[in-house]
């Protein structure tokens, strides 16, 4: 019990020291905490600390020092008492805007509401963690990989993998572009300093926080966009409602969490953290927060590709869309966001960035074949666009019907202010058409990926039809109903029935029907067996499609990313588009047939973890093999040499 | 104000939330609540028979047979409390050329290792 309570202290500790500290203290010295809403603040110090402590970690894993717990710690003080320092001087000086930030004060009323939802967006997604908190998801073991090789070496990770080559052999490894630092880092970082075991639950509170912290940068978000409106909370709220307790546990939200899916869990927090600052910084023409914005941007670019990709064309979409709503003064403004971008402040972050990319670390995306298979004529069915059909399911049945009408009024929205309203088309167009058409626009990505990004912009316009819905059946200067209030009343019900069923049906559908531990207990005590055991020159091969937690053997192990083998999903080993290894398949599926012996010999594969149900009966019948290890879920084959 | 309160509520939720989770996570995580057991030689290499029953279930009596080619010729009952390791030593002679299967049965529940010589 003290060992519990004292491993839940260091962990929140921990997560304040590398979540908030190093976010706060570089807003103080920053001058930011007068510029923005404490809840902004509180969003962006969350942001910013994630940015900061990727940074920090990959500059001391480039230092002599290595990445352990007094560096890191040391690291983080030293970095926060410098931010001190710069802040005190300031004060000092004087010199800094002393005029508070004023912004519409929230309602005591929809304070309350805010807090009722999100009571139930926490206590939902908690029901939904409850059967998938104990470490399982395949994606979570791929990540937690990297992570604890950073905390074993105190090094950057190598992110290399050893393949099965032509001749059969096991190659020397190679580099992966799917995996970049910055999804690792601060994970690293939060086990070094609370000392947590990787098998627990810290990777997916870890995750949860910044999932709950990236709905808050929605509400914020929803909030800036409709700073105008005379409905901002009402349209904040329902936002809220729409990416909280409602769709809750479908992807992105819950099932990205429990299921690892770290880059997308950040992007989907530092994307809205960058549209707030860029649209501030640009209808306020203030260099420092472009600056700061320009910041999280080489963060996020540094954690997650495909997130980077998606702010790219969303970027895009909104000078397209900013130049559409604003024919007549677009020439002008473009000379006030060079003059922006061309301030001492903007010029600095973007020369460190250029720095960091050219001389510290370049992102292992960063290359011509990566960027090349991301990029030309989509080459699988998955990567040639959604359905329409699709995308509805992906986004929300009803946050679908309210934002696809929500899009087009939002051209015609007036005083909503011209940055919001291009931020808004921009994103949502984006992503749509990143979706359904990706041949257009020359993208190479799965399209379903894509798609699940959809969710947070299609909620924000969603709730702002809603509002307009129920409001335009109002006449607000004459404070009259064009309608019966009864009328009103049943439409408010009718409506908000139609979205709380779709919404709640989703959460139905995706609720887990039972914790998977007792069998993935099992996978991890063969693997501890196995490791106990193995010599250099063993090697293991494990089945992916009926072992649980099958990702995280290689945790054991520490060997290669690519260790042990893995049979992949059955359908891998037809790809149309290019050969694939086809041993991994054959030593588990057909161990006595020739080409699997070649396989045994070649890559010398001598233990093999399966599934006792399905895949003992082939060895059974092979004098070679022998059967060392036997438990329910998972049995250990041993192939003599 | 308003703000403050949703920061503190935020905060306090997700503290009774992760506290609740990592409760929750640490009973899953206790491998002697899933009422397990399994079998394993204790070298696997090498032509040693001795092997372990490791148990994670409520069944304390186990029975194990040693087959040589589907013969018993050896056969005991052990008693392993939960959460318990037991080796079992066997020493066979005239092995060469048969597979020497170990049965290892709890109830109704069986498991079975082998090496073959």
């Amino acid at each position: 019990m003290f060992n519990f309570a004292f491993s839940q202290l260091a962990l929140y500790l921990t997560f304040i020291l590398v979540f908030f500290v190093p976010g706060i203290f570089l807003i103080f010295a920053t001058g930011f905490h007068k510029k923005f809403s404490t809840l902004e603040l509180f969003v962006l110090s969350f942001g910013s600390s994630i940015v900061i402590i990727d940074f920090l970690v990959i500059l001391l894993g480039k230092s002599p020092l290595h990445i352990t717990r007094a560096s890191l710690f040391g690291t983080i003080v030293v970095f926060s008492a410098i931010c001190f320092g710069i802040y005190r001087r300031r004060i000092r000086k004087n010199t800094s805007d002393n005029q508070e930030f004023k912004t519409k004060q929230m309602s005591r009323r929809a304070a309350t509401l805010v807090v009722i939802i999100l009571f139930l967006t926490i206590f939902i997604k908690t029901i939904y963690f409850k059967d998938a908190i104990f470490p399982t998801a395949t994606d979570l073991g791929h990540h937690m990989y990297w992570t604890k090789e950073i905390s074993i070496t105190g090094q950057l990770p190598n992110y290399e993998k050893a393949e099965i080559g032509a001749e059969y052999t096991i190659e020397a490894p190679s580099p992966i572009a799917d995996f970049i630092i910055g999804e690792h880092l601060f994970f690293a970082a939060i086990a070094i300093i609370s000392g947590a075991d990787f098998f627990s639950s810290f990777p997916v509170l870890t995750l949860f926080l910044i999932h709950i912290i990236s709905i808050l940068s929605i509400f914020v978000l929803t909030r800036a966009f409709f700073k105008n409106s005379l409905h901002q909370d009402a349209i904040a709220i329902i936002t809220l409602l729409l990416i909280g307790p409602l769709y809750s546990i479908a992807s992105p939200q819950a099932k990205f969490v429990s299921g690892g899916v770290i880059g997308n869990d950040i992007g989907n927090l530092l994307i809205p953290i960058s549209i707030l600052l860029y649209m501030k910084a640009f209808s306020e023409k203030k260099s420092d927060i472009l600056a700061y914005a320009l910041f999280i941007s080489f963060g996020l670019a540094y954690t997650h590709h495909l997130s980077t990709f998606v702010f790219v064309f969303l970027s895009l979409f909104t000078v397209i869309a900013y130049a559409a709503l604003n024919f007549k003064s677009v020439f002008s403004d473009i000379k006030e966001w060079l003059k922006l971008f061309l301030t001492r402040e903007a010029l600095l972050v973007l020369a460190m960035g250029a720095i960091f990319i050219l001389f510290i670390y370049t992102p292992t995306y960063l290359n011509a074949s990566a960027v090349n298979t991301a990029v030309g004529t989509p080459s699988k069915a998955s990567r040639a666009g959604l359905t329409l059909a699709q995308l509805k399911s992906t986004a929300g049945e009803a946050r679908f019907a309210f934002a696809f009408l929500g899009v087009v009024l939002l051209f015609f929205a007036k005083k909503l202010g011209k940055y919001n309203q291009a931020f808004m088309i921009g994103w949502i167009v984006a992503l749509t058409l990143m979706s359904l058409r990706p041949d257009w626009l020359l993208l190479d990505i799965p399209s379903n990926r894509i798609a699940s990004y959809i969710v947070f912009p299609s909620a924000i316009i969603a709730a702002y039809m809603f509002v307009v819905i129920l409001t335009a059946l109002k006449s607000e200067e004459k404070r009259r109903n064009y309608l019966s209030p009864i009328f009103i009343f049943i439409s408010f019900f009718a409506l908000s029935a139609f979205i709380a069923t779709s919404g709640l049906y989703d959460n139905a559908a995706s609720l887990n029907s039972s914790s998977s531990a007792s069998p993935a207990l099992q996978t991890y005590a063969a693997s501890q067996y196995l490791a106990d055991n193995l010599e250099t020159r063993d090697v293991v091969l494990k089945d992916h499609n009926y072992l649980s937690g099958d990702a995280w053997i290689k945790l054991f192990f520490m060997k290669d990313y690519n260790y042990p083998l893995s049979r992949g999903f059955f359908k891998r080993y037809q790809d149309e588009t290019k050969p694939r290894e086809q041993c991994t398949n054959l030593m588990i599926s057909i161990p006595n047939g020739t080409m699997a012996q070649k396989c045994f010999e070649g890559t010398g594969t001598n233990f093999i973890m399966v599934d006792p149900k399905m895949d003992s009966g082939q060895f059974h019948r092979l004098n070679d093999f022998w059967q060392i290890y036997s438990a329910d879920a998972i049995t250990v084959f041993y192939k003599k040499s | 104000m308003s703000n403050k309160i949703i920061i503190a509520s935020t905060c306090f939720f997700l503290l009774v939330s992760f506290v609740f989770l990592s409760w929750s996570e640490r009973k899953q995580a206790d491998i002697n609540t899933k009422n397990i057991w399994m079998t394993y030689f204790e070298n696997p290499r090498d032509n040693s028979l001795d092997f372990k029953i490791e148990n994670h279930s409520t069944v304390t009596n186990f029975h194990w047979q040693i087959l040589a080619d589907k013969n018993i010729i050896k056969e005991e009952n052990v008693a392993i409390a939960l959460d318990e390791t037991k080796t079992i030593p066997v020493s066979l002679s005239d092995i060469n050329g048969k597979k020497i299967i170990i049965v290892v049965t709890a109830g109704t529940d069986r498991k079975e290792i082998y090496k073959t010589f």
